[in-house]
């Protein structure tokens, strides 16, 4: 899904609804700020780079509200201000110089997918589909708690690709990786994930 | 009909919820009965369902954190956006 980039000029656009008034900046703190710290938090770890992120994406959010397209909620308009903002601090991050590819590497190894791109080593069967969580009324919070676990940098890596849905390129160049690199956190961020989400799911199907 | 190569590329972009649905049948056909690349695209696809699922209910309720900001640091924010507004960087919408 390609993020809406607030920097955008805004599209000629349909009369703004009567609901839809964009509510003055200083009433921003308190209609928005536990959304957006939490957002924030949710993906830098830190309460205080979360702080910071949170004060850029106003100051920014009030610099270019010309550009806001009238049709669109100005909530979710400053959280598209806030995804660019903590990609820009994931891009701005120290970095390991080299990524250990481990036993996930092996895949990749192989003379069969460097010649012709066809993995030849089966990963592990998945004894649980996720998707049946999604359902469940604490989604959300057994996600992100399970998501918590993983060990950088497959949890940026994953983050980066599946949850704020930048596509590969975009991911290698934030974090300055190879795509093979980028392939193998995705896969070991994968294989961790689904063992902490079947852990949850099994023990949640058993209690009920 | 798809054929390995499109399926990873189709997944890769993440696009086979837009496809029309006979495409879509079609690339879920191939991912069951492909024994060359099924098992990892399934994985694939059944991630990017329950990511997709994690960011649709996240973008509209909020993240599930118990982590309130501080009131103290709210009130530092509301000073700065005035400090903000008061240098006139702000053109009204």
């Amino acid at each position: 899904m390609p993020a809406p980039s607030p920097d955008e000029p805004s599209a000629p656009s349909a009369k703004r609804p009567q609901n839809c008034q964009v509510p003055p900046p200083e009433d921003w703190v308190d209609l928005y700020g536990d959304y957006l710290y939490r957002y924030a938090l949710s993906r830098l770890r830190d309460p205080s780079l979360a702080e910071d992120c949170l004060q850029e994406t106003f100051l920014s959010g009030i610099k270019h509200l010309e550009k806001l397209d009238s049709s669109r909620d100005i909530k979710f308009w400053l959280r598209a201000v806030m995804r660019n903002k903590i990609i820009d601090i994931f891009r701005r991050r120290e970095r390991q110089p080299t990524i250990d590819l481990g036993e996930d590497g092996a895949i990749l190894d192989t003379a069969l997918y460097k010649h012709t791109g066809i993995a030849s080593i089966f990963p592990e069967a998945w004894k649980f589909d996720p998707r049946k969580l999604t359902e469940h009324a604490e989604f959300r919070d057994i996600f992100q708690t399970c998501l918590d676990q993983l060990k950088e940098p497959a949890r940026e890596a994953f983050l980066l690709k599946m949850v704020e849905g930048l596509d590969s390129k975009e991911v290698c160049k934030v974090m300055q990786i190879e795509p093979n690199h980028l392939w193998v956190l995705l896969h070991r961020a994968r294989k961790d994930l689904i063992k902490q989400l079947a852990k949850v799911g099994l023990d949640r199907s058993r209690n009920h | 009909m798809f054929t390995c190569k499109s399926v990873s590329k189709s997944l890769a972009k993440e696009d086979y919820q837009t496809l029309p649905w006979p495409k879509r049948a079609a690339l879920k056909l191939h991912v069951w009965v492909c024994c060359v690349c099924g098992r990892y695209n399934k994985q694939v696809m059944q991630m990017q369902d329950t990511c997709r699922a994690f960011r649709e209910q996240s973008a509209a309720q909020g993240e599930p954190i118990e982590a309130p900001l501080a009131s103290s640091r709210k009130e530092a924010l509301r000073a700065r956006i005035k400090e903000q507004l008061t240098n006139g960087d702000f053109k009204e919408k």
